[in-house]
């Protein structure tokens, strides 16, 4: 299906990274969720790997400009300091996919995708080939007119997928994404995952290694807050050695890093 | 708007309240609807009343509805988008408040175009009293959706409704007469066909009703526990306000209600302008008993309805005796076109007997059964109905006065429906003790 194209899409950008923070840190209550980290990414997939408790959805969700962080500097679209219209357009291009993935059971799945379109502002003789559209990609064509709470987790997953990317969003924020996948929709996820990179700045939080290899450019490893590692996946795979844990040059490469980290070593890939 | 606004009320809870409404407003509106069928008056009454079982339903679904977002866990998806809260709430709110209005307005036109047939006098002020109770029950679908948004736990709806169940659960007769409890309550004080509730309350509730559904609108869109106090004030102040601009007295007689209208030619049967269908009923009856009086010193000149109403002018002092030319009765009974209910010589009896004695004058059972069986005897004798149904006491009245002169027992009549009518016992002048006392 032919996708139509938005003027912020044709329109020149004024920033060099989608995302770019200094010493970005968020607080939730006493604890440092977030702490003094740096970021510049820009068009592709970057991936976010981290342990439980490491800050990754904390950081997702003040992307998402939920949260608003505590101190640092947080240019999204290059935009810094935010009134409120600039804050409505700027969430006009951002697409965002929370962890718990909530919905309204009784709207069938192409309600609510149309649902989250009205909410995301998309122009109106727009909507119906973007809701559409959104569906298709997600390979739930078929299932378009089923009520939202006959759905299977796998399927509700790609449901918040669908209305993530209805927006065609310039960023796109993933928390836990492929919760709920099997493998081959995993496969095919990571396709859609690459084919949104190549025009949008894509962020995926995971704990999934493989995820990571199969879809992103970039990488960023978080642990107690902080970034531990950003930088090419090349080197995270050349960050482990054969001695460390893991399957993989990846997980061996973040079993280093982590253990690294934990030791009081930070690392940099840059 | 209208595409998402369409998709709302297909899938929140706006089409099941809708149809719960109508149907349970309607039940029980119809279940009294021998009260009100031909009174304007008694329509808004029995439609305000139906807010005690209907607004509780209202708030409850209401409450539900505000508690979906949080309930479904999608606070945080709808957080980072671009729509402002309150757009975003519009449209179900619409939906929800239009279910409402349409449920609510609609069974009101329903009844509304029964009284139209039948209704003989209107007052004019129906509309309003009518728009007042449709203004409660939006108000109390905004404040649920609001509180429904503030305190989203599963037990809210439920709790909300038993809560304000009880509060409109107070018996009409049983509530509180103060201006407070007349503005807060939905439901109107208790008046009837010849008393009319006053403009100014209903303009008054108005005023709290439309400050409750602001801070409803309120509660919905604030994002902080201080935001949700601000929230409370335009209730508080709307309470206050509406309390103070109240009529002391909300209820008051209708003398446009309980003007007389009477039968042609002679002016001697006569009905309320509010129940002038009863006038063709009542006329066969009422000339059967002034033909019957016509020989009785001091007899009944004319047939009247009694304008008064035991339920709201007992506290008024005491008129008896001061109608002592026309019989007075009390049509109580009245059936869906406004006519009279009762069968022919029930109807008879009635007025024979509100010819010989005020029902107001004898409170206690004995001194009725006295008041009734010389009554009996006496309209027994006048009209010449079978003996058959007398009490005994009834009886030895009867054959008192049927072994008189007729001169003598005209004038023993005459003084015992005066005694009747003055709150002195008929029975003993019937007997030949104490007449003319």
């Amino acid at each position: 299906m032919p996708r139509s194209v938005s003027p912020s899409e044709t329109a020149p950008t004024r920033y060099a990274h989608h995302i770019q923070a200094q010493a970005l840190t968020v607080r939730r209550g006493r604890r440092t969720a977030v702490d003094g980290m740096d970021l510049s990414l820009g068009t592709g997939v970057h991936g976010v790997l981290g342990p439980n408790g490491a800050g990754k959805t904390t950081l997702i969700r003040t992307l998402a400009t939920v949260l608003t962080p505590h101190s640092g500097d947080l240019q999204l679209l290059g935009s810094a300091r935010r009134s409120r219209g600039e804050l409505r357009e700027l969430r006009r291009r951002l697409g965002y996919l929370p962890q718990a993935f909530g919905h309204h059971p009784r709207f069938t799945l192409r309600e609510f995708v149309e649902y989250m379109a009205w909410l995301k502002e998309v122009p109106r003789h727009r909507m119906v080939d973007a809701v559409q559209h959104a569906i298709d990609r997600v390979a739930l064509t078929d299932r378009a007119e089923d009520r939202m709470g006959s759905l299977s987790g796998g399927m509700l997953r790609r449901a918040g997928i669908a209305q993530a990317i209805v927006n065609d969003p310039d960023i796109l924020l993933l928390d836990e994404p492929t919760v709920g996948l099997d493998p081959a929709q995993r496969m095919e996820f990571r396709t859609l995952l690459r084919d949104i990179g190549e025009r949008s700045c894509v962020l995926v939080s995971t704990h999934l290694v493989e995820d990571v290899g199969g879809a992103c450019a970039s990488v960023i490893v978080m642990d107690e807050g902080r970034s531990v590692f950003a930088g090419p996946l090349d080197h995270l795979r050349a960050a482990g050695a054969d001695t460390d844990q893991g399957d993989s040059d990846i997980e061996r490469g973040y079993s280093a890093l982590l253990r690294r980290h934990s030791a009081g070593r930070p690392e940099t890939g840059r | 708007m209208f595409r998402i606004m369409r998709l709302e009320a297909k899938r929140s809870i706006a089409l099941p309240l809708l149809l719960v409404l109508a149907a349970l407003t309607r039940v029980f509106l119809w279940m009294d609807i021998q009260e009100w069928a031909a009174s304007w008056a008694s329509l808004v009454e029995s439609a305000r009343a139906t807010a005690w079982i209907s607004l509780p339903v209202v708030l409850a679904a209401a409450v539900w509805h505000g508690g979906r977002e949080r309930r479904n866990k999608v606070s945080e998806l709808f957080a980072a988008t671009p729509r402002p809260r309150s757009v975003r709430l519009l449209p179900a709110f619409v939906a929800i408040v239009g279910a409402v209005a349409i449920a609510e307005a609609g069974v009101v036109l329903w009844a509304a175009t029964l009284v139209t047939r039948h209704a003989t006098y209107s007052g004019g002020q129906w509309p309003l009293a009518l728009a007042t109770g449709l203004l409660a029950a939006v108000a109390v679908t905004l404040l649920g959706l609001g509180i429904g948004r503030a305190v989203a736990t599963p037990i809210a709806a439920p709790s909300a409704a038993v809560a304000l169940f009880l509060v409109l659960g107070v018996n009409a007769e049983e509530r509180p007469a103060n201006r407070l409890v007349d503005v807060a309550l939905p439901m109107l004080p208790q008046a009837d066909d010849f008393h009319r509730v006053l403009p100014s309350l209903s303009v008054a509730q108005c005023l709290w009703y439309s400050a409750l559904g602001v801070t409803g609108v309120l509660l919905s869109v604030a994002a902080s526990k201080r935001a949700r106090l601000v929230a409370l004030t335009p209730a508080v102040t709307g309470i206050v306000l509406a309390t103070l601009l109240a009529p002391p007295d909300a209820v008051v007689r209708d003398p446009q209600a309980t003007a007389l209208v009477c039968a042609p030619n002679n002016n001697r049967v006569c009905v309320t302008k509010v129940h002038s269908h009863a006038l063709p009923a009542l006329v066969t009856p009422a000339r059967k008993v002034l033909a019957a009086f016509a020989e009785v010193p001091g007899g009944p000149r004319k047939v009247e309805e009694k304008p008064t109403s035991w339920k709201l002018d007992d506290t008024e002092p005491a008129a008896h005796g001061t109608h002592l030319s026309a019989a007075r009765v009390e049509l109580s009974q009245l059936t869906q076109s406004g006519s009279i209910r009762w069968k022919p010589r029930i109807l008879l009896e009635a007025v024979a007997r509100a010819a010989m004695f005020d029902e107001g004058c004898f409170p206690g059972d004995a001194e009725f059964a006295r008041a009734s069986d010389a009554s009996d005897a006496v309209t027994t004798l006048l009209l010449r109905t079978p003996t058959d149904h007398l009490s005994p006491v009834a009886r030895k009245a009867y054959d008192t006065l049927r072994a008189l002169p007729a001169e003598e027992r005209a004038s023993r009549i005459g003084s015992s429906r005066k005694a009747g009518l003055t709150c002195q016992d008929p029975l003993t002048v019937v007997m030949g003790r104490g007449a003319d006392r």
